[in-house]
């Protein structure tokens, strides 16, 4: 039973019968995804997992609609409703039995990118497919070329083991032979079977739930209930978009290249459309398809529209398929916004998107100051690969670094965080320590990093990695030239660096310089020795507003904090402080005055 | 489970996502349009074929 909300104007119009219990029973879902998620903390083996919490717990209905969604990360949550909707229909629910578990990864059919492993299980009750749990989580190796994948490749077969929808689990029982499969392709078979077991068991607790939930309800109330839920959705954010100004907003910005062409950056546009009630952005205009990896997904590309309207939009509206509904994307095949088989496309869910997002704010800014200055940008994605000193076991870490977030019209941005698009954790120090031969020798915040602005934008970091035995390294990183954009009147932040200074030298270098790979950012495979230091720098964030409107006391505390020093806060912001570090008042006046006057 | 390949799936011409299944082919201007969704053709023909689909025919293409 699907309505059409399209007429409806209000919730009040949708006749919600039991507004107490339909809140009640959403949460309930909410909780479910939530314990999912507990779960798969607890069970799971790799620190992507366990550490990073690089994983999304999802409900859906028992047409293959989410129905609720817990606090986990854009990248997936906005994807999964492809991916699920299309496994759903490729397996078909006649197929699908009581203790069946389905795992997929294609990201042409509707994935993201390849390491998302999605494990989908139909929860039955009395016989029928009542609802979907769903599980979609980024396995730190896939096989392929590159361990943990991130580099340099070139085509969907060099990243490593692509899955279309298949059963892992019949009848409550692991289908051994595709354990076989996966297990003998990947670089850690003992962590990647653990991993997908704690993901199937997590699917397995929403199952239970769900059947706890409607022994309570009755499938007929279940059913109504889930209806009401999409429903609401789709009239806040109507109502929501409907007061956004009609118009076409377009921006555009690049990828400054993609590992495998010297010199060679590609250019993402994009053009919001906003038409009463409903959204269409339209990437037409997008560069073609590049050899490398920066590639997204169809589903990536229909992530980071989401996601990025879901940021536009006040966060009151809970997230399922009823908010997905009034938003359209046009994303022409062969471009970066839409793959075409087999083009390499796994670093574009990682940093590729988060470029996307920027591109959106971009756009969304000439209609809305909600929007943000530019992010860092890039999840300074490192892959490492070695054995364990202690164990003689292989390792496979893929390390996420936090950036500056860009400033907005109402904060600064945040510092040393995670992409939004990843909601992730990067790694305590002291467990990668204790996991891998590798020691952190600095990990520090930049203050060179941020972009000035009324709101500044939040620092990134160094961090410095010293190898106790030798690994090899593999990256995917972004804005090593290309400077985070500042918003009305914000500055550009500091860019990305990824040098190396081996043992036995005092310099350092990229890894164009000293191993001759194309890219500084994106390149497969380098060999390090005991003794040779790794430096990762992430983007600060853009800044927002002038400068020289920064509340002169944030200047001051700033400096107070090292942050930046007393000759920044003059020559950058127009604030003047005495030897005390007090702000000298009419000197400020003043300075601000002449900034102002050269700024028209 | 009878799948086809990627390189043998049809793509909606309004959003461009692959079709695995069970794609639409409606008509509009009197030419089949192939769409994942009723949604997606609504959007072909409201948005899509009036800003794109003149100029598509004209160079002898018209997909999404």
């Amino acid at each position: 039973m699907v309505q059409d909300t399209s007429a409806k104007r209000s919730v009040a119009d949708l006749n919600i019968d039991d507004p107490v219990q339909l809140e009640v029973t959403r949460n309930y879902l909410i909780g479910t995804c939530e314990e999912m998620g507990a779960a798969m903390l607890r069970t799971s083996y790799s620190t992507m997992f366990n550490e990073a919490r690089d994983f999304s717990c999802v409900v859906f209905d028992a047409a293959g609609q989410m129905i609720a969604q817990g606090d986990f990360c854009p990248a997936h949550i906005g994807a999964i409703v492809h991916t699920v909707e299309w496994a759903i229909k490729e397996v078909g629910p006649e197929n699908m039995h009581p203790g069946d578990v389905i795992l997929h990864n294609d990201p042409y059919r509707g994935g993201c990118h390849m390491p998302e492993f999605m494990t989908l299980k139909p929860c039955f009750y009395k016989g029928d497919v009542v609802a979907y749990a769903a599980n979609i989580a980024h396995m730190t190796d896939i096989g392929g070329m590159v361990p943990a994948a991130f580099g340099d490749t070139r085509n969907i077969f060099q990243e490593g083991l692509r899955l279309p929808p298949i059963k892992i689990y019949k009848d409550d029982e692991p289908v051994e032979d595709i354990f076989a499969i996966i297990t003998s392709n990947v670089r850690t078979p003992k962590v990647s079977r653990g991993d997908l077991m704690a993901m199937v068991g997590s699917t397995y607790l929403a199952e239970r739930r769900i059947v706890d939930l409607i022994d309570r309800l009755g499938i007929d109330r279940f059913n109504l209930l889930s209806e009401q839920i999409k429903d609401v959705s789709e009239v806040m954010m109507r109502q929501a978009i409907a007061r956004m100004p009609d118009g076409a907003y377009a921006a555009e910005g690049i990828i400054e290249d993609d590992g495998v062409l010297p010199d060679t950056s590609y250019r993402f546009a994009a053009e919001v459309n906003v038409r009463g009630d409903e959204i269409v952005v339209d990437y037409t205009g997008s560069d073609p398809q590049s050899a490398g990896a920066i590639n997204q997904s169809f589903g990536t590309t229909a992530s980071a529209t989401y996601a990025t309207i879901f940021h536009m939009i006040p966060d009151d509206i809970p997230w399922n398929h009823g908010a997905y509904r009034p938003i359209a994307i046009v994303a022409p095949p062969g471009t970066v916004v839409n793959v075409n088989y087999p083009g390499s496309c796994v670093g574009g869910n990682s940093d590729t998107y988060p470029n996307t997002m920027d591109v959106l704010f971009a756009a969304f800014s000439q209609m809305s100051d909600r929007s943000q200055a530019c992010d860092g940008g890039t999840s300074g994605l490192l892959g490492i690969y070695g054995t364990n000193i202690d164990t003689g076991e292989p390792f496979v870490l893929l390390h996420i670094e936090g950036m500056g977030c860009g400033g907005r019209i109402d904060a600064d941005g945040n510092d040393a965080m995670v992409t939004k698009n990843g909601n992730c954790l990067n790694s305590p120090c002291e467990v990668i320590e204790v996991r891998y031969p590798v020691r952190i020798e600095e990990y520090s915040v930049i203050p060179e990093s941020t972009g000035p602005g009324a709101h500044r934008g939040g620092f990134g970091v160094r961090r410095i990695w010293r190898c106790l035995a030798p690994i090899t390294i593999s990256a995917h990183v972004n804005r090593t030239w290309f400077r985070p954009w500042g918003l009305k009147g914000g500055e550009p932040a500091g860019n990305a660096a990824l040098l190396f200074k081996p043992a036995d030298s005092e310099e350092w270098l990229s890894a164009k310089d000293l191993y001759d790979r194309i890219s500084a950012g994106k390149f497969s495979n380098v060999e390090l020795g005991e003794g040779d230091l790794i430096m990762l720098c992430t983007p600060g964030g853009g800044g927002y507003g002038a400068p020289h409107e920064r509340a002169a006391e944030l200047v001051r505390q700033d400096v107070a904090d090292e942050l930046i020093d007393a000759q920044a806060a003059e020559q950058t912001y127009g604030v003047v402080l005495d030897d005390a570090g007090v702000i000298d008042e009419d000197a400020t006046r003043l300075a601000r005055e002449e900034m102002a006057h050269a700024a028209t | 489970m009878p799948q086809r390949e990627v390189d043998e799936m049809p793509r909606c011409q309004s959003c461009g996502i692959l079709i695995p299944v069970q794609e639409m082919v409606k008509e509009h201007e009197g030419k089949p349009v192939i769409v994942c969704s009723d949604k997606c053709f609504r959007i072909y023909r409201t948005y899509w074929y009036p800003r794109y689909g003149q100029k598509a025919a004209a160079q002898g293409g018209g997909d999404g």
